[in-house]
């Protein structure tokens, strides 16, 4: 039997969901954001976040039907002996999948922006250990140092949108509407399985005391993520025009490349980074600890740390299987975001399943 | 056995430090470009000047130099080459240091070139790593090789700084666009709301004394573009006034006066002197300090066939000079002059307005104004603003108060 | 011939051969440990023999009730005997330290009696004073009026010597030799009576220990200045002034088969959580080592994590912490010879505290705080700040610095990275060269070395100037700290962080900031998480680094789980300044 270990609060949750997904806003999100919606991404953004919290509606029902369990426990108990662990596997492997494009979406845009001249093997291989050493010492130690990070991440890049206000040209917003309406929404409505990422939130349902947490860690987590994402999405194509934002991979260290306050508060874009960098390990421990937490409860395995060890050194040539950063962009935007859509079927699956069954211990209404 | 762990592990430790630092490299072995002037080139594209630093020239302690002192503080090199990093490479080959573009401040470009629009190296200058898009952009009268090569500050060691601390007046003379950097000209060139503008200088030969030929009859003193002040002394460098462009090629210079009106319109003005003709008496001239007193408003109106361009902006300014002797403290004199000035401030305006019309560009971004009213980018498109633009019907409006008057109400009375 | 002996000493080889010379070496003699075996096997009959008579006794007294077999022993009647085996349990005469002073009790007739004591622990006044006098000189006085229930006016009991001879205030008897002996080797006497089984240790210790002086490492400027010293009693005594009230306890227990050390458990009883209690008492009695002797030893057995770079509990030296963490909740070991307390659990932030910040008021307390931790972010990232800053992010410096620097250094042979480590090596040789220099040149040492060497270093352009200042910055960021162990920690984490940004520039720092912070944030300290109560974010957040004022804090931290929260009432400051009481006067008083 699983040995699950570790609680979080409601508090903790948040801060977890919430770092997982705005660590996305430093990678190219941004930028499909506007690349649907013109000027108009910002709507592109709120629509993405109310159909991302939407999604994890079921995720959250399944939680709460089954507190403190962990989600083979779940699977088997719902959806039987063999299809369970199955459709375990599904979710472990899109959520493999999701570590090693993020994995190599981060080093890319690190090897790009500060480390020019460095291989990407080095950069993957720091990644990764710190990845494995955190899901090592176990959940409750990545949700309490990302409790202490999170502050810092959210700081920095509050001040870098702040910084950035003085060059925001009101005009470059309009036209309101962008390519119009329906454009935007269902662009918003592609893109809510960015925010419904928060599937995490599946692998560690575990680990809250009381499973009304888990409710409001998800939605609330994913409200923050999409209003962080507004306001990205506005400075961004206020500072630089909807053309070049929507071409602009990195958005936010560009961003941050062009404050200048006078002589003396320039180039900090390499502090900023650090913040970024905290950003992009802790998503990845989180993702390395979902992916391994839930892919050994889908073989049957009794502890997931033999596990981490040989699951990290796969992940590495993995992330190197794209030839190109474009191929990786292309990969996330029109592979695994449809996916993620297929992933969250499957807990709307289990928990009907589950209902039908007559399976499960909360039956209180929501 | 934990021993054989230990080793190992301290192998794999080394193993990291075997495969060597990729990005490393000490802050001396670098050579740092200042700046970069580009130039039609001859054999090649274009003809790069890249002005080097030397380190102990502009920064090292005094008199820690030695021997040497008439080292100029930077290295300049030109060669022909079809890119920024093309040039590089080039000069990579000779200096002995690790070029690079890190603290590059500013970017000048021969009006030669920018007439031509061949700007195409701009792209570079986005997507290479270590140039950053708040360099600034300024077109020079001449060649801008020359330009750095002739550059000498008067006051103080660094030229580039000289530079920055020269874009820094336009807060108090408003006779230079508020700002020109990289960032700005790309997102509009992007965008096509409005058109960009950048710094223009000039370099003067020091014995040259400038008559300001052909610009006597005007006493407007800030009508002088760079290059042509009529003055002597002072370092040789002259940037006043601004290049306008229509995408990526220039069309034509403004004077410090246009670019005091551009601010005007731009809303972003804050203060400058400014001369105007005496209403009572058109020979002498009254000097007035103006500030903002509202923001500019601007609207656009593209109902119709011809959009119509309007501006409301509002100024309050103090009297710094009066020549003439009239006594303009007196109420009905105070509302002549400003009256006048209104008049000769919207004139001043219209003018630059026709002078943007007749270029086709529309650098004053009306086009911004115009945005919010359509829905759609699509209809934005299809409505097709720069071609609109140099048909526009303008009208401005401009409200003057006077609200100070020196230390003295009368005026000087000079008795013959 | 003189000349020639001189040089035979020279050419003769059996004069350094080192056959003859001393050596605890094995020469082919028969192994050491036979020969200690024939000592142990000495020491192990003494006390079979001892357990031997002992169980003897137990069956005899069995029957008799569980009074009489507590009061079994393996001492016999015969007085010579007992003194006998006493003298050969502590290796009389070879050992000069105990001291057996026999005479004779005055009855009639009288009764020999001996009294034994170690030398130099003792108070010998009292000995001399309150334990012979009343026994050689006084006892006669009490010949009839003796004992209740006894017969014959020459009855003899050590019972009656107890209650109504002996002035001494902490008496107790003694049946068997073990006991004997830990009562002597603590500091009490002991009187062995003819024909009486019984022995009697009387308290006397007097421990040779230094009088209450200031705390070497935790000075403050604004507040008290006794610290804990040498001794057990002592220390106790010096927080019990601070906490009057019943409930605080001091279990005791003795740690080390050899040393025997005291260690008190200090807590309050109804605010310490029981859990705690028993999981500290669990700890160290499990402990069975020969020697303890001195806290931090201590601190090392009964620790969670001995790898962890930062301490799991505090080591205070300063009785009105102690005071305070007690009555937080908090349980406090005092070791005996040593003169710091352990406080535990602790968490990180308590680490980075100090008692001045609650007797300042308290914004300046909080300022002091917020200093504190940025000197300890100071300490642990500027070099390797520097060193990414400087090698692969030049473009962060401000241009004019930049060359500044370019400047200085283009005259230096060594990486950036090399000269770090020149100057860091020689300013830890400072250090600790500080640490052992007498006091009377030590201030004008650290002052020659770090102005001397520093200026020496950089004309001799070995290291450029601005690496001095970071050095120098670093190491009295490192000063600031207030814990001495976490000085140690940092230490090591800021070399750690240093390579990583040598090879990887800032994304190594970074990577390096956030394995440290996992490292952290799963190390616990007795059962509670090592960054409470900002991490796993317990109740409310506070007194961390800003510090409330007084009348705010009304309840006790949460994470020590105790019974009783409140602490303060809600409204502490009842009166108001602008309001002053009525005067006496007026109230008719």
């Amino acid at each position: 039997m699983y040995q699950y270990e570790g609680h979080i609060s409601r508090r903790e949750g948040i801060t977890l969901i919430f770092a997982v997904l705005s660590s996305m806003l430093f990678l190219q999100y941004p930028q499909f954001l506007v690349e649907v919606g013109g000027p108009a991404g910002w709507q592109v953004a709120l629509v993405m976040t109310l159909g991302g919290m939407a999604t994890l509606l079921p995720v959250i029902a399944l939680i709460r039907r089954f507190p403190g369990r962990g989600l083979d426990q779940i699977s088997k108990a719902a959806a039987g002996v063999v299809l369970g662990p199955l459709l375990t596997l599904l979710i472990a492997t899109w959520l493999l999948a999701s570590l090693v494009l993020s994995l190599r979406s981060f080093t890319e845009t690190f090897i790009v922006t500060i480390l020019p001249d460095t291989p990407p093997s080095p950069v993957m291989v720091m990644a990764v250990l710190c990845a494995l050493y955190a899901s090592y010492r176990g959940l409750e130690a990545i949700s309490r140092a990302t409790q202490i990070l999170l502050p810092l991440i959210a700081g920095g890049s509050l001040l870098v949108l702040l910084f950035s206000l003085p060059r925001v040209d009101t005009s470059l917003l309009f036209p309101f509407w962008g390519h119009g309406l329906i454009p935007t929404v269902t662009g918003g409505l592609y893109y809510a399985s960015m925010a419904a990422e928060a599937v995490v939130i599946l692998a560690f349902g575990y680990a809250f005391r009381d499973p009304n947490d888990a409710r409001s860690s998800g939605l609330v987590g994913t409200l923050l993520f999409g209003l962080g994402a507004t306001a990205v999405a506005v400075v961004l194509v206020g500072v630089f025009g909807a053309p070049t934002a929507s071409q602009n991979p990195f958005p936010l260290f560009n961003l941050a490349r062009l404050i200048y306050l006078g002589r003396f508060l320039q180039r900090m874009e390499s502090l900023i980074i650090m913040f970024w960098v905290f950003a992009a390990l802790v998503r990845l421990a989180v993702l390395m600890h979902a992916a391994t937490v839930t892919l050994g409860g889908a073989l049957g395995l009794p502890h997931y740390r033999p596990l981490l060890f040989s699951l990290s050194v796969m992940i590495i040539p993995l992330a190197l299987l794209p030839e190109d950063f474009l191929v990786t962009l292309r990969l996330d935007r029109d592979w695994l975001r449809p996916l993620g859509f297929a992933v969250l079927l499957i807990p709307a699956l289990l928990w009907l399943l589950a209902v039908i069954r007559r399976k499960g211990g909360e039956t209180d209404a929501a | 056995m934990r021993h054989k762990r230990k080793v190992g592990f301290l192998l794999l430790l080394l193993l990291l430090t075997l495969s060597g630092c990729w990005n490393k490299i000490e802050i001396e072995e670098n050579a740092f470009v200042l700046a970069i002037g580009v130039d039609k080139g001859e054999q090649d594209l274009y003809r790069i000047t890249m002005a080097m630093a030397r380190p102990e020239k502009l920064a090292g302690k005094e008199g820690g130099g030695g021997g040497g002192g008439e080292e100029k503080p930077l290295v300049l090199s030109t060669i022909e080459a079809p890119s920024l990093t093309g040039a590089l490479s080039m000069l990579n080959g000779y200096i002995g240091r690790n070029v690079t573009l890190q603290h590059a401040k500013a970017l000048f470009v021969s009006e030669e070139l920018a007439r031509d629009g061949n700007l195409q190296f701009l792209d570079e200058v986005i997507r290479y790593r270590e140039t950053r898009q708040t360099i600034f952009l300024v077109v020079t009268k001449q060649d801008a090789s020359q330009f750095l090569e002739g550059m000498k500050p008067e006051l103080g060691k660094n030229p580039m700084r000289y530079i920055e601390q020269l874009t820094y007046n336009y807060r108090r003379t408003a006779m230079l666009p508020a700002a020109s950097q990289i960032s700005d000209f790309v997102s509009q060139v992007n965008v096509n709301y409005s058109q960009p503008l950048s710094y223009y200088a000039a370099l003067v030969e020091e014995e040259e004394s400038e008559s300001g030929g052909g610009k006597a009859a005007d006493q407007s003193e800030a009508s002088h573009t760079a290059g042509e002040l009529p003055r002597q002394g002072g370092s040789n460098v002259e940037m006043i006034g601004g290049a306008a462009f229509k995408q990526q090629k220039m069309v034509g210079t403004l004077s410090g006066e246009e670019i005091r009106h551009y601010l005007l319109l731009h809303d972003a003005f804050h203060q400058a002197v400014a001369t105007f003709k005496d209403p009572k008496e058109p020979e002498s001239s009254v000097s007035v300090r103006l500030s903002r007193k509202r923001p500019s408003d601007l609207w656009v109106d593209v109902s119709g066939s011809r959009p119509r361009l309007s501006a409301a902006i509002s100024l309050e300014g103090e009297i710094l000079g009066v020549q003439s002797g009239v006594d303009y403290s007196e109420p009905e004199q105070q509302a002549a002059l400003e009256a006048s000035i209104e008049q000769q401030i919207e004139d001043s305006i219209r003018t630059l307005i026709k002078r943007t019309q007749e270029w086709e560009s529309d650098i004053v971004g009306f086009g911004r104004h115009a945005v919010p009213q359509f829905p759609t980018v699509e209809a934005w498109e299809t409505y097709d603003w720069p071609s609109k633009y140099p048909k526009a019907e303008v009208q401005v409006d401009v409200r003057f108060t006077l609200r100070r008057f020196g230390l003295t109400l009368s005026p000087l009375q000079l008795r013959q | 011939m003189g000349l020639w002996q001189s040089l035979k000493r020279w050419l003769d080889p059996s004069s350094t051969a080192v056959d003859q010379s001393f050596s605890l070496g094995n020469r082919g003699e028969k192994p050491a440990s036979e020969n200690q075996g024939t000592e142990m096997l000495a020491d192990a009959r003494l006390r079979t023999e001892n357990v031997i008579i002992r169980i003897d006794r137990l069956m005899e007294a069995a029957p008799k009730g569980k009074e009489a077999l507590e009061k079994t022993g393996d001492l016999s009647d015969d007085l010579e005997q007992n003194l006998k085996r006493l003298k050969e349990l502590f290796r009389l005469p070879e050992n000069k330290d105990l001291v057996i002073r026999e005479f004779q009790v005055a009855t009639q007739p009288p009764t020999p009696a001996a009294a034994c004591f170690m030398e130099g622990l003792t108070n010998t006044g009292i000995i001399n004073d309150h334990i012979m006098q009343p026994l050689m000189l006084l006892s006669h006085l009490d010949h009839h009026a003796g004992a209740a229930g006894e017969d014959g006016p020459s009855s003899f009991s050590p019972e009656m010597v107890l209650k109504r001879l002996l002035p001494g205030n902490q008496s107790t008897e003694k049946y068997d030799l073990a006991s004997m002996a830990d009562a002597l080797l603590s500091g009490d006497t002991v009187l062995l009576f003819a024909g009486s089984r019984v022995a009697i240790a009387v308290e006397t210790k007097s421990p040779p220990t230094r009088s209450v002086g200031k705390p070497e490492t935790e000075r403050v400027i604004w507040g008290p200045h006794d610290a804990f010293t040498e001794a057990f009693r002592v220390n106790v005594a010096l927080v019990r002034r601070r906490l009057k009230d019943p409930r605080v306890v001091t279990e005791v227990l003795t740690v080390g088969e050899i040393s025997k050390t005291y260690v008190g458990l200090m807590y309050i009883d109804t605010i310490a959580h029981p859990k705690l209690v028993a999981e500290v008492k669990r700890r160290i009695e499990a402990i069975k080592v020969d020697i303890v002797n001195s806290s931090s030893i201590l601190e090392q057995y009964i620790e969670d994590n001995p790898n962890s770079l930062l301490p799991g509990s505090l080591l205070t030296e300063r009785p009105d912490r102690t005071a305070a963490y007690l009555s937080e909740g908090h349980v406090a070991i005092l070791t005996d010879t040593s003169p710091n307390a352990i406080i535990c659990p602790i968490t990180f932030w308590s680490l980075l505290q100090t008692s001045e910040d609650y007797y300042l008021r308290y914004p300046f307390g909080s300022v002091l705080r917020w200093i504190r931790l940025m000197a300890t972010l100071i300490a642990l990232t500027l070099p390797a700040l520097y060193i990414a800053v400087i090698n692969y992010h030049q473009e962060m410096l401000p241009t004019e610095l930049m060359l500044f620097i370019a400047s200085t250094r283009e005259q230096v042979p060594m990486p950036a990275v090399a000269e770090l480590l020149v100057m860091d090596v020689v300013f830890e040789l400072i250090r600790e060269a500080g640490t052992r220099i007498p006091s009377v040149i030590g201030p004008t040492i650290g002052l020659v070395a770090s102005l001397v060497l520093g200026q020496a270093a950089v004309e001799a352009k070995i290291v450029s100037p601005i690496m001095i200042l970071i050095v120098a910055i670093t190491g009295l960021a490192s000063f600031a700290i207030p814990n001495y162990l976490v000085g140690f920690g940092v230490r090591v984490m800021r070399f750690f962080l240093l390579a990583l940004s040598t090879v990887l520039g800032f994304y190594g720092l970074a990577a390096g900031l956030f394995i440290l912070l996992i490292m952290l944030a799963a190390e616990r300290s007795f059962g509670v998480p090592y960054l409470t109560p900002v991490a796993p974010a317990r109740g409310k957040v506070r007194d961390i680094l800003n510090r409330p004022p007084l009348y705010r804090m009304e309840e006790r931290p949460g994470y020590t789980r105790t019974s009783n929260q409140q602490r303060q009432e809600e409204i502490v400051r009842k009166w108001d300044p602008m309001a002053p009481a009525p005067t006496p006067d007026e109230n008719g008083g």
